[in-house]
């Protein structure tokens, strides 16, 4: 598969985790119905979302950057693509520093607790990988 | 001699292919490290710091039991 058909693939896959989290939350908050226009501005946040994890995320664009500088790229980028999108879209007063304020405070616990989540599931695996390696060697060495 | 006939002789003595371009040593492998896109950082024992990509992790979670 070459690069592009990659990141399309995995852009649609990112997408779809995505739309299905934001209609699950949409759920969660007590929604009954979406509306068109609700369900075109979920589509396109998950569909730039996805877009956007791909090219910070998967390795395949940005080759050699630390994870927190690719965290930092992706917030500020998010942050701006769903501002233009709140605003398009009527999801809050746009004149109302105060909504502002509150959608930069849930964006940004957001983020934060779903980096915090990566950082631990990384550890955890970081240490079972180490657990077997070690395991492994204490075998080969018991073998010679 | 091309890479892939290296590999051939050289995986009995627990070397392994990590990428296109590199074969390892795994008893010289001192940490691991998932890796962003699925692949994983191999720590040598020399402190060289070696990627492996995601279609050869299989291969070394296969060695390591996982």
């Amino acid at each position: 598969m070459n690069k592009f058909a990659r990141f399309i693939s995995i852009t649609l896959t990112n997408g779809c985790y995505v739309l299905g989290g934001l209609v699950l939350f949409k759920v969660i908050l007590g929604g009954s119905s979406i509306s068109k226009k609700e369900l075109i501005s979920l589509i396109l946040v998950s569909i730039l979302c996805g877009a956007l994890q791909t090219l910070c995320f998967s390795g395949l664009i940005i080759k050699k950057l630390a994870y927190c500088w690719r965290t930092a790229i992706f917030g500020v980028v998010l942050l701006a693509v769903l501002s233009v999108i709140a605003v398009s879209f009527g999801w809050f007063p746009a004149n109302q520093l105060g909504a502002w304020a509150t959608f930069a405070a849930a964006f940004l616990a957001t983020l934060l607790v779903v980096t915090a989540i990566f950082q631990l599931y990384y550890r955890h695996r970081s240490k079972k990988y180490n657990e077997q390696l070690d395991q492994y060697h204490t075998k080969q060495n018991g073998a010679e | 001699m091309r890479l892939y006939e290296l590999e051939e002789r050289l995986t009995p003595r627990e070397f392994m292919r990590v990428s296109k371009s590199m074969i390892i040593n795994f008893d010289q492998v001192r940490a691991l490290q998932p890796d962003l896109g699925g692949r994983m950082r191999l720590t040598m024992s020399n402190g060289e710091i070696v990627v492996a990509n995601r279609q050869y992790v299989s291969s070394i979670k296969a060695k390591l039991g996982l």
